[in-house]
């Protein structure tokens, strides 16, 4: 990391980047991990690579739009991703399809929905992934920033730009769906 | 186990050359991004237009405030007003222009138009915008990607709305007869063409380069490749060295071969709009005209598809036009014009060449100052992904 003691909190660096914009690999430095697992949570790992590094493009290229009174940037960087993955949605629609169909007596998909899912066979039960689907793509990214980013419901507030209530009853409705898939005789 | 917990299966850690490569790109853009300040609302004051409610004809507003009226040419500090170290806030729409995206193709839109003034028989004369013209062009950044041109004939309308009321007075005529180009010439009032492709099979991939002449007929501007255009400097000083450049041989001011302050706004004006030029150059170069002897930062100022911004104005010139072409009294005089790039202060994009009248006199002694006489107005400009086509819609 290149950024001096005296800039060690996120708000600071984006400040310092505007002036120095190398100073914006701070910002990598402190995140790119997180945002990558969340990511790869939703694409898969041949997006992730992409999608993640975008990320971080993005949130350079428009550093001089964050505004900490409006939140957390760990919140602005997930809302970020979150809008590159919704460009994505073939990609997470295949990615779900293909980890619902593992399993002895399932039909496999084609060899690279099989390639992909393979990383996470044996994971991710099937019965959740098809859960996932049946998800309207609101409810997914709310649950999503919860699992796979640890974000608080007033981070996902931030992230989305929806009302704080409205993460609680989305996340709400999208637990209740994904428990009753893990209930199912099936999925025991 | 719960739900919460079930998902997180789905993730996984960033491999270290995957996480690498990502921070490499990163810190390739932060290297060649110039400093940029705090987003905040350009302030755009307010002004009182020339034409009044111009909104009222949708689009047709030909109001231009002219804050720098003078048409004796003083010319200010290098960078605009005071000669502030912000060019006069023009800095910061510069700076925008760093933020704008790259892509495989590069198009630009463009309306334009000249300024005639009708003299009815009997009834107040009044003015309309004809030769109105749109052309749409675009190139891709690589030799095989094809480059396409088209083009679409628009209506002549009244140039503002008080030119529109005239207009109705005289019964709104259809047609209009004009003196343009040395002969007379009839615009219609009605006439739209569809769009006319001219694309003859070009490749792609070639561009026009820096053309220090300023030279109209374009004589002097050998093809450029996207890499070469790429390589160019960022450094405002150094595009500079390379776009404003005085030619011993050029014609347009005899016995100096020195490029005046309209000819490098117009060399700026077609590199920001024919060239391919990565967002950093774009920048560098505005800033380079900014910090030219004879440029100044002019707020307010609208173009005639009523989209107002911030320019970069040259010191103004005098033009007579006398009857050696067969010109009719009343095209006659000295007036006095000046030339500006109009830019979008929220992203720094070049939205129009104007020539802008300063001093009436001549074909336009009934104008008022801050007419625009004639005009170049981007519709759309910029990089795309996919292959861009002409718009259906019409501009106004």
């Amino acid at each position: 990391m290149t950024a001096p003691p005296a800039v060690d909190d996120d708000a600071g660096i984006v400040a310092a980047s505007l002036a120095e914009p190398e100073r914006f690999t701070g910002v990598y430095d402190r995140h790119h991990a997180a945002v990558y697992r969340y990511v790869h949570g939703r694409l898969g790992p041949q997006a992730a690579d992409d999608v993640a590094a975008e990320t971080f493009l993005t949130a350079f290229r428009r550093r001089a739009d964050f505004d900490p009174a409006r939140g957390a940037l760990r919140a602005w960087l997930f809302g970020i991703a979150t809008r590159l993955v919704a460009q994505h949605r073939r990609t997470e629609e295949r990615r779900y399809r293909a980890l619902a169909r593992l399993g002895p007596d399932r039909p496999h998909g084609g060899h690279e929905d099989r390639v992909a899912a393979a990383v996470d066979a044996g994971l991710v039960k099937p019965e959740l992934a098809a859960a996932l689907r049946g998800l309207s793509a609101k409810e997914r990214d709310v649950v999503l920033l919860v699992a796979l980013a640890d974000l608080t419901h007033e981070e996902v507030a931030a992230a989305l730009g929806i009302p704080y209530g409205t993460v609680g009853s989305r996340l709400n409705r999208a637990r209740r769906k994904l428990r009753a898939a893990l209930d199912s005789p099936e999925g025991t | 186990m719960d739900e919460i917990d079930a998902l997180k299966a789905l993730t996984a850690e960033p491999s270290p050359e995957s996480a690498a490569a990502g921070r490499a790109l990163l810190l390739a853009e932060a290297r060649g991004a110039a400093p940029v300040s705090a987003r905040r609302r350009f302030p755009i004051p307010k002004f009182a237009l020339f034409t009044g409610a111009g909104l009222a004809l949708a689009g047709a507003t030909a109001a231009v405030a002219v804050l720098v009226s003078s048409g004796t040419a003083t010319p200010r500090a290098p960078g605009g007003p005071g000669g502030a170290p912000d060019g006069g806030g023009f800095m910061q729409v510069a700076a925008k222009a760093d933020l704008l995206p790259s892509g495989r193709f590069w198009h630009t839109d463009e309306v334009s138009g000249t300024i005639y003034v009708q003299r009815p028989a009997s009834g107040a004369s009044y003015t309309i915008f004809g030769a109105q013209t749109e052309a749409f062009h675009y190139t891709s950044a690589k030799p095989d990607g094809g480059e396409g041109f088209f083009s679409r004939e628009l209506p002549a309308r009244p140039a503002t709305p008080q030119d529109e009321a005239a207009w109705k007075r005289a019964g709104s005529p259809r047609s209009f007869r004009v003196w343009s180009n040395d002969h007379y010439f009839t615009y219609s009032a009605t006439r739209t063409t569809p769009w006319t492709d001219d694309s003859a099979g070009e490749r792609g991939g070639a561009f026009p380069g820096p053309s220090g002449s300023g030279d109209p007929s374009g004589g002097r501007r050998p093809a450029m490749t996207a890499a070469q255009v790429a390589a160019l400097p960022t450094d405002p000083d150094a595009l500079a060295k390379i776009f404003f450049v005085d030619d011993p041989k050029a014609r347009y001011a005899p016995g100096t071969g020195r490029l005046t302050p309209a000819r490098k706004l117009s060399v700026a004006g077609r590199a920001l709009k024919n060239m391919p030029l990565p967002p950093k150059v774009r920048a560098g170069l505005m800033r380079a005209l900014a910090k030219q002897s004879g440029i100044q930062t002019v707020k307010g100022v609208a173009d005639p598809l009523g989209r107002k911004g911030v320019a970069l104005a040259a010191e103004p010139e005098t033009i007579t036009r006398t009857a050696e072409y067969g010109a009719p009294a009343q095209e006659q005089g000295t007036y006095t014009e000046r030339r500006e790039l109009l830019f979008n202060p929220d992203t720094g994009e070049l939205l129009a060449t104007l020539t802008v009248l300063v001093r009436p006199g001549g074909p336009y002694a009934a104008l008022k100052p801050g007419a625009v006489i004639d005009y170049f107005s981007v519709r759309s400009s910029g990089w795309t992904q996919a292959k861009p086509k002409p718009p259906a819609g019409l501009p106004f």
